[in-house]
C-alpha cells in the first residue's frame, strides 16, 4: 500500500489529533473508527451518547436481518395450526384488524387451511411447512417467536413501525440507533447498509438516521431488482489506477496548500482532508469485500447461486456474510420491491407464497450454515421476519389472506439466543398472539440488549426532549436469551 | 351467612364467596405477588409510572393514573384496573404481553370487592412521579416569554465614524458608524460592548475579495462570476460595498436562496415518501416564497398567509392567489395516508401541524405535549388540545384505503374560468350519454344472446368484441363506435380540465369544535374538553373566540402580533444565524427553557425591534447585519486570550469559517460549467407524473427548483447535509464524512460538470489565446472557483500536472482540464467559506 502522506511529520501531527478525536468522539470509547468512517461537527443538539450500554457484556457484535417484505403468513410457515386444516371452510368471528380499524366492529371469516404440508424437523422437532424445506434444517439454532404483534394494519404504517417504531412519525432508523449505540467496526466501510431495499412503504426512511447525525445513516446496495450489488460513486472503473492516483495526490496536495495558506488551526478542514484518505482507502477496500465472485464454487452453490430463481436473494445473503465478517454492523437484507403490494402480500393468491418462498429458503439455509461454519454466529445475530403476519382466514372470501399485526411469526439465530427455543404462541387458528407476546418494541428492546444496549439509556436529545427507537415502550423478553 | 365482624378493618365479609377473608394475608399471599410479578415493571417508582398510574404504594393507585381514578373500592366492575386486566376494552389490556390467568383475576375482584386494602406505605414521597416544569403562573421566568427589552438610547441617524477598535472607550450606547448604516453600526455597538468586558479583540475586517465571496453566497446561494468579482473590486470607492450590497438584494436569486432557507424551516417536500405519491402542487408554495422574499413581502403578512390566507380576502387576483397557495405550509407533511384509523391518522396529522408551526414561528416544541403536560416548558396538555382543537375545524385530507390530500382551483380569469366550466359541463354530458350508450349496447347485447341462446358476454366490450356477428352488424357497430368516440372524448377533457391550476392546501370544513384531551395522546382515550384557545403562557393579548369562530386567523394574528415575545425574536434570530453560521440563540428552533440562552439577549431584542419597526422587512435586517462589522470580519487564528475565554466564537470577535450549501455547491458547479439555467420558477415535474421513484433531475435549473422528492432527492444533496425534508430544520447539520469525498471523486454528475467547464474553458481559447497558457488558464479557474487567483504553489502543483501529458497512458489535453477543474471542485477552498 503506498504511503498518502509522505510528509512524516505532517502525518504524525494529524495521527495525534485523530487519536485524540477518537478518545474524545461521542462516547464511543474504545472504538477506533468512529471519527474515521464521518466525523461530525455540529449536528442536532445532543451532545452524544451518553452511558446507554447495558451494563452486561454484549452477546452480540452485529445483526443481519432478512427482511421479508409484504407480509410472510405465520400459518403457512412456521407456525403450525392443524386445528385449521380440520376446520377449512368454517366461519367464525374474528376482530380483523382492518375491519376493527376502519368500523370498529368484528366481522365473520371463513377459515382457511394451509395448501402446504407440515413436517418435524431437527432434535427438537419443530413444524415448518414445506414452504422452507432448507431453512427448516437449522430449526435447532433457531428462536421462535410465535408471539410476535405490532403496529399498523397497513404496509406503510407497519413497515415503518418495523424499522422506526413508529408508524408515522419521522424517526431513526433501528440500524442507526445501533450505529450510533455501537459506532462502527471497520473504519472503511459504511457500519449500516441496506441491500436493495424497497423505495416504497417508507422508502429512505427505513434504513434512515432522522434526527440522529448523517453519518449513522444506513448506506444503500444494489437496488430492487438488480443484480448488482454495487454502492453508490465507490469507484471510478473509467480511469486507470495511475490516473486516480494522480488525481487524488494532486487533490491531497491543493488541500494541504489551501489550509497551510490560512495560517490557522481548523478541525473542520482537517476533516475534510481526512475524509478524502479515508474514502480512497475504501475505494480500494470495499469493492473486494463486494465481489462474491472470490468465493468457491461450493460456497456459492450452498447459497442457491447455481440457480436462476435463487441467485437473487443467494447473492445477498452471501454478501452479507462478507459484509458481515468485514465488520459491518447492521446488514439488512431485502426481499421486497417497490410496488403497493410488494413480494409476500397474497392477498388474493396464496400459493404465490411458494415462489417468494422458493427464492429465499435455500440463500437463507446457506447463510445459517456457512455464518455457523466460520463461527459467525456465535456474535452474530439473525433476524428474519416481515412487517406482520397474515389472517388464518381468507380475505373477502377468496383465495388469499389479508394482513394481521395481531400475531405472527419471527425467528432469529445466533447472538445469544436460546436455540431451538420456542417463544409465545398464537390462538388455536393461528389469528391473535395469546400468550408470550412479544411486540415489536419488545423485539428491538431484546435484540439492541444482545447488543449491549439498553434501550431506556440509548437516547437522542432533539426538539426539547430525549427520544429512544422504543419511544416510552418496549421490554427485553428475558426468555429468550441463553 | 357467616356473621359481620364489624369493627375490624382486617376482616370483612366476601360479598361473593361469602367467605370472610383475612385482608392482610390475603394482599400478601395473592395481590402483592400477582402485583410484582405481573405491573411494578411499568407501574412503580422505581421503574417508571406508565400512564401516570403507580401499583407499588396505595398512595400511587389511590392517586389515579392518567386515565382517572384506578381502583373504586367495593366496585371491580366500575374500576379502570379490572377493566384493563379482564381485557375487556380493545384500548386498555394490562399486561399488554398477556392476559392473567383467571384464578389471579378472580383475586382482584375480590381483593376489589372487599375493599381493595393495601398495606404497603409509600417508600418516597408520592407525588415524585409529577414531573413538572415550569408552570404558566411563572413563565416570565424564562427570558424568552417576556416582552421585548426596550430599544432606548439608539437612534436611527447615522453618526460620526468612530474607529471600532477603540469602542471600548466610547459610550457603549452611541450608534458607531464605521459602515454606513445607523442599523449595522447599532450592531456592533451592542457585540462591542461585550467584547470590551471580555477583553477580546476583534479581528480586522476581511479582504476584500473574500468578503465578495461570502456576501455572493450569502445571498445569491452563488460565487461571483470572475467578471462580477472584477467590477467590485474595481470600485474603489467608500460606497462599494454598500453598493454591492444593494445589488445582490435586487437580484432575483436573493428570493431564491432565502426562501430555499425557510423551505428547510417548514418541511418543504413535492413527495409523499409512502408509495412516492407526488404532490404535483407543492411548487406554487415555493414560488410564493421566492416572490415574497425576492420582493420583500412583510414576513408578518407571510406569517398570516401561510397559516391563513385561505381566510383572507384580497381584492387583488394575484395577491388572493398568494394568499390561497400560501397555506400549502399545513399540507406539507410527510404524512402516512395509509393509515388505516382515520381518528389516530386525524390526530397524526394535526400533531405534525401543531409542531412544525409551533417550531417554525414560536419556537416551541408544542409536540412534547400531546400525552402529558410539557416536562420543561410551561405548555399543559390542555394547551395543546386547545391549538389542536383550532386546526381540527380545517381538514387536511379526503379519506379513503390511502387518504387523498387537498387540492383546490385556484381563482382564474372569468374568461378562462367560464372555458373550464364549460369543458366540466361537457365532461358531465359526455359521461352521461356514455351511461346511456352502454346500457343500450348492453340491452341489445342481451338480445342478441337471447336470439343466439348462448351465454351472455360478461361485459359490454365483449359484445362489441372485435368480430361482431355479421346479421345484427350494423345495428351495434354504430352505437359502439358512438361509445368510443365519447370515451375518448371524455379522455381528452379530463386531460384539458387536469391542465386547470391547482393548489395544495387544507379546507375548512368541520364545525368549530373544541376537542377533549387525549390521554396519554390515545385518540381512543378522551379526557376533559378544552376549549378552543392559544398558549396560556404568553402574556400578550390572547382574543377570545367566539363559538362560530374556528380560530385559525385568529391563531395567525395572535403569532404574527408585535407584541408576541417569540415570533419576532425567533425570525430575527433564524436571519442571523442564516447570515452569521450560527444563531444568537443557538436552538433555533427551541427557544424553550431546553434550548440556549441568546449570547446577546439585547441585540437578539434589538433585532427583532427593527423587525418590528420597519414592517418586519427581511431585507432591512439582512441589510443592517451584513453591513456590520461583526459580518465583515475576517476568518483569524484565535489569539491565545480567544482561545480560553471564547474558543466557539459566540461573542463574535472572528468571523466563522463556514461551508457552502450543497445546493450553492451544485449551482457553482453549474455556473462554472457553463450550463446554469438561471430562469424563474415552475414546475419541473413532468405531467402526470404518479411517483417519485428514481427520478433523474437532469435540468441544469438551480437547486431550489429540483423536486424535493422524498425517495429520490437530487444528485449530491443526501450526502451533503441536505435538511431532512420531512423534519422542520432550523439548523442542518455539518458532518464531514467519505461518502462525501466518494461523490466528489467519482459521481458521474460531478465528472459531467467538469467536462463541460473544461469544454467550455477550451472553447475560450479561440477567443482569449493566452488561457492556452496552463498558468493563465488555472488563474482564471480558480478566479470562477475560489474567488482568487492561484497561489504560487498552486501553480506549480497544477501546471505539471495539466503538462504530465504521458501519451501511452492517457490523454488528451481537455481531459487533463478537465480532471484539474473536478479537484478544483473538490478541493477546501470551494467547498468552504473564509
Amino acid at each position: 500500500m503506498r504511503n498518502l502522506s509522505p510528509e512524516s511529520a505532517l502525518a504524525n501531527a494529524r495521527l495525534d489529533r485523530r487519536a485524540m478525536l477518537q478518545r474524545s468522539a461521542c462516547g464511543f470509547g474504545g472504538l477506533a473508527a468512529s471519527a474515521m468512517w464521518a466525523s461530525d461537527l455540529m449536528a442536532g443538539e445532543s451532545t452524544g451518547a451518553s452511558t446507554h450500554r447495558s451494563g452486561l457484556p454484549p452477546r452480540a457484535k452485529r445483526i443481519i436481518f432478512l427482511f421479508m417484505q409484504g407480509g410472510v403468513s405465520q400459518v403457512d410457515s412456521f407456525d403450525y395450526k392443524p386445528l385449521l386444516a380440520k376446520r377449512d371452510g368454517d366461519k367464525l368471528t374474528f376482530s380483523d384488524a382492518r375491519q376493527l380499524a376502519k368500523i370498529g366492529k368484528s366481522t365473520e371469516q371463513r377459515l382457511m387451511q394451509s395448501p402446504w404440508k407440515f413436517q418435524q424437523y431437527g432434535q427438537t422437532g419443530r413444524w415448518v411447512s414445506e414452504l422452507f424445506p432448507h431453512t427448516a434444517e437449522h430449526v435447532d439454532e433457531m428462536t421462535m417467536f410465535h408471539g410476535m404483534h405490532t403496529e399498523g394494519v397497513a404496509h406503510g404504517p407497519a413497515t415503518l413501525f418495523l424499522h422506526c417504531g413508529a408508524t408515522n412519525f419521522i424517526r431513526p432508523s433501528f440500524g442507526s440507533w445501533v450505529l450510533y449505540g455501537l459506532g462502527p467496526e471497520n473504519a472503511n466501510l459504511p457500519g449500516f447498509v441496506s441491500i436493495a431495499p424497497s423505495a416504497g412503504n417508507g422508502g429512505p426512511r427505513n434504513y434512515g438516521s432522522a434526527f440522529l447525525p448523517p453519518e449513522f445513516q444506513g448506506t444503500r446496495i444494489g437496488a430492487v431488482g438488480r443484480m448488482e450489488l454495487e454502492i453508490d460513486s465507490l469507484t471510478r472503473d473509467s480511469l486507470t489506477p495511475d490516473m486516480q492516483l494522480e488525481n487524488y495526490d494532486l487533490l491531497q496536495q491543493l488541500n494541504r496548500a489551501q489550509l497551510a495558506r490560512r495560517g490557522r488551526v481548523d478541525r473542520e478542514l482537517d476533516a475534510a482532508i481526512d475524509s478524502y484518505e479515508l474514502a480512497w482507502n475504501m475505494q480500494r477496500v470495499a469493492p473486494d469485500v463486494l465481489n462474491l465472485n472470490q468465493e468457491t464454487a461450493a460456497t456459492q452453490a450452498m447459497y442457491g447461486l447455481d440457480d436462476p430463481k435463487t441467485r437473487e436473494y443467494g447473492n445477498r445473503c452471501l454478501l452479507a456474510r462478507r459484509l458481515c465478517e468485514a465488520g459491518v454492523r447492521f446488514i439488512q437484507v431485502n426481499y421486497g420491491d417497490n410496488s403497493a403490494n410488494p413480494a409476500w402480500d397474497q392477498h388474493s393468491n396464496l400459493p404465490k407464497h411458494a415462489d417468494h418462498a422458493y427464492a429465499v429458503d435455500k440463500p437463507i439455509a446457506g447463510l445459517l450454515a456457512d455464518l455457523k461454519l466460520r463461527g459467525l454466529l456465535d456474535d452474530t445475530i439473525v433476524w428474519w421476519g416481515g412487517e406482520f403476519g397474515r389472517t388464518p382466514y381468507a380475505q373477502d372470501n377468496g383465495t388469499g389472506r389479508d394482513h394481521n399485526p395481531g400475531g405472527f411469526t419471527v425467528w432469529t439465530a445466533g447472538g445469544g439466543f436460546k436455540p431451538g427455543y420456542t417463544h409465545g404462541e398464537t390462538d388455536e387458528f393461528g389469528f391473535r398472539a395469546i400468550r408470550g407476546k412479544v411486540h415489536m418494541h419488545d423485539l428491538h428492546a431484546t435484540l439492541l440488549h444482545q447488543l449491549g444496549l439498553d434501550h431506556e439509556q440509548l437516547t437522542y436529545h432533539y426538539a426539547g426532549r430525549e427520544f429512544r427507537l422504543t419511544d416510552v415502550y418496549g421490554r427485553v423478553v428475558k426468555d429468550v436469551i441463553s | 351467612m357467616a356473621a359481620w365482624l364489624i369493627g375490624s378493618p382486617l376482616l370483612v365479609v366476601s360479598l361473593v364467596a361469602d367467605e370472610p377473608l383475612d385482608l392482610d394475608a390475603f394482599f400478601e399471599s395473592k395481590i402483592r405477588p400477582a402485583l410484582i410479578a405481573h405491573c411494578l415493571d411499568c407501574h412503580a417508582l422505581e421503574s417508571e409510572a406508565s400512564g401516570g398510574l403507580l401499583l407499588d404504594s396505595k398512595q400511587g393507585w389511590e392517586a389515579g393514573g392518567d386515565s382517572g381514578t384506578a381502583i373504586v373500592r367495593g366496585d371491580p366492575t366500575a374500576s379502570r384496573l379490572w377493566q384493563a386486566i379482564t381485557y375487556d376494552d380493545p384500548h386498555l389490556q394490562m399486561p399488554p404481553d398477556e392476559k392473567l390467568s383467571d384464578a389471579i383475576i378472580d383475586d382482584f375482584r375480590q381483593w376489589i370487592a372487599a375493599g381493595a386494602h393495601d398495606p404497603r406505605q409509600p417508600e418516597t414521597e408520592p407525588g415524585k412521579k409529577k414531573l413538572s416544569g415550569l408552570p404558566v403562573e411563572r413563565a416570565l421566568e424564562h427570558w424568552a416569554y417576556r416582552p421585548l427589552e426596550s430599544t432606548a438610547g439608539f437612534s436611527d441617524e447615522p453618526s460620526t465614524p468612530v474607529n471600532p477598535l477603540d469602542v471600548a472607550e466610547a459610550n457603549p450606547l452611541t450608534p458607531l458608524a464605521g459602515s454606513a448604516s445607523a442599523a449595522a453600526s447599532a450592531i456592533d455597538v451592542l457585540i462591542y460592548e461585550r467584547l470590551r468586558i471580555a477583553k477580546l479583540e476583534a479581528a480586522p475586517e476581511a479582504e476584500p475579495a473574500t468578503l465578495a465571496r461570502r456576501l455572493y453566497f450569502d445571498l445569491l446561494g452563488l460565487p461571483p462570476t470572475a467578471e462580477q468579482l472584477a467590477e467590485f473590486l474595481a470600485d474603489n470607492s467608500e460606497a462599494a460595498y454598500a453598493r454591492l450590497v444593494d445589488r445582490l438584494l435586487a437580484s432575483p436569486r436573493f428570493g431564491e436562496t432565502f426562501a430555499r432557507r425557510w423551505m428547510d424551516v417548514v418541511r418543504y417536500g413535492d413527495s409523499i415518501t409512502l408509495r412516492g405519491f407526488v404532490l404535483p402542487q407543492a411548487w406554487r408554495y415555493r414560488d410564493y416564497l421566492i416572490d415574497a422574499f425576492s420582493s420583500d413581502r412583510s414576513f408578518a403578512q407571510m406569517i398570516e398567509e401561510q397559516l391563513a390566507g385561505d381566510l383572507l380576502n384580497s381584492d387583488h387576483p394575484q395577491e388572493r392567489d398568494a394568499q390561497l397557495i400560501a397555506t400549502g405550509f399545513w399540507a406539507l407533511g410527510n404524512t402516512n395516508l395509509e393509515q388505516q384509523d382515520k381518528t389516530q391518522l386525524e390526530m397524526d396529522y394535526i400533531d405534525e401541524q401543531l409542531d412544525v408551526m409551533g417550531r417554525t414561528f414560536l419556537g416551541q416544541t408544542l409536540g412534547c405535549a400531546r400525552c402529558h403536560d410539557h416536562k420543561f416548558d410551561p405548555i399543559p396538555t390542555k394547551d395543546y388540545y386547545a391549538l389542536a382543537g383550532i386546526l381540527r375545524s380545517s381538514v387536511g385530507m379526503e379519506h379513503d384505503n390511502v387518504s387523498n390530500w387537498i387540492e383546490q382551483p385556484l381563482p382564474l380569469p372569468l374568461e378562462e374560468e367560464e372555458r373550464y366550466e364549460s369543458l366540466a359541463s361537457e365532461r358531465g354530458q359526455v359521461v352521461r350519454e356514455i351511461a346511456e350508450l352502454k346500457k343500450l349496447v348492453s340491452a341489445l347485447a342481451k338480445e342478441k344472446a337471447k336470439q343466439e341462446a348462448k351465454p351472455q358476454p360478461a361485459t359490454a366490450s365483449d359484445a362489441l368484441g372485435t368480430d361482431p356477428p355479421a346479421t345484427d352488424a350494423a345495428v351495434i357497430v354504430s352505437p359502439a363506435e358512438q361509445l368510443e368516440a365519447l370515451e375518448g372524448r371524455q379522455k381528452q377533457l379530463d386531460r384539458e380540465l387536469k391542465l386547470r391550476p391547482r393548489y395544495l392546501t387544507i379546507a375548512e370544513r368541520n364545525p368549530p369544535q373544541d376537542i377533549p384531551i387525549h390521554v396519554r395522546g390515545d385518540v381512543h382515550n378522551l379526557g376533559d374538553v378544552v376549549p378552543r384557545g392559544f398558549m396560556t403562557a404568553l402574556q400578550h393579548a390572547s382574543p377570545q373566540l367566539t363559538s362560530d369562530q374556528a380560530g385559525r386567523l385568529e391563531l395567525a394574528r395572535w403569532i404574527k402580533a408585535d407584541n408576541n415575545p417569540l415570533t419576532a425574536r425567533v425570525y430575527a434570530n433564524r436571519v442571523w444565524s442564516w447570515l452569521m453560521g450560527q444563531g444568537l440563540v443557538a436552538s433555533v428552533d427551541n427557544f424553550g427553557t431546553t434550548g440556549s440562552a441568546p449570547s446577546h439577549p439585547e441585540l437578539l431584542d434589538w433585532l427583532a425591534r427593527q423587525l418590528i419597526d420597519h414592517e418586519w422587512s427581511t431585507k432591512h435586517l439582512v441589510r443592517a447585519i451584513v453591513m456590520s462589522q461583526a459580518y465583515r470580519r475576517a476568518v483569524v487564528e484565535p489569539t491565545a486570550a480567544a482561545s480560553e475565554t471564547d474558543p466557539d466564537n459566540r461573542l463574535l470577535w472572528r468571523g466563522h469559517a463556514r461551508r457552502i450549501s450543497v445546493e450553492a455547491m451544485r449551482d457553482a458547479m453549474l455556473q462554472i460549467s457553463g450550463e446554469l439555467d438561471l430562469a424563474v420558477g415552475g414546475s419541473l415535474i413532468p405531467n402526470g407524473l404518479a411517483e417519485d421513484y428514481d427520478f433523474n433531475h437532469w435540468e441544469p435549473r438551480r437547486s431550489v427548483y429540483q423536486p424535493v422528492f422524498r425517495n429520490s432527492l437530487p444528485q449530491l444533496f443526501d450526502p451533503f447535509d441536505f435538511a431532512n425534508s420531512s423534519l422542520p430544520t432550523g439548523q442542518r447539520a455539518r458532518s464531514t464524512t467519505a461518502p462525501q469525498a466518494l461523490v466528489l471523486m467519482n459521481h458521474p454528475w460531478v465528472i459531467g460538470r467538469a467536462a463541460h467547464a473544461a469544454e467550455r474553458f477550451s472553447a475560450c481559447i479561440d477567443a482569449e489565446p493566452e488561457l492556452r497558457m496552463p498558468a493563465v488558464m488555472l488563474d482564471r479557474l480558480c478566479l470562477e472557483c475560489f474567488g482568487r487567483t492561484a497561489t504560487e504553489e498552486e501553480r506549480v502543483m497544477a501546471v505539471q500536472f495539466l503538462e504530465n501529458l504521458d501519451e501511452n497512458v492517457d490523454s488528451r489535453p481537455v481531459e487533463r482540464l478537465q480532471h484539474l477543474i473536478q479537484i478544483l471542485f473538490a478541493s477546501l477552498d470551494f467547498r468552504y467559506l473564509d
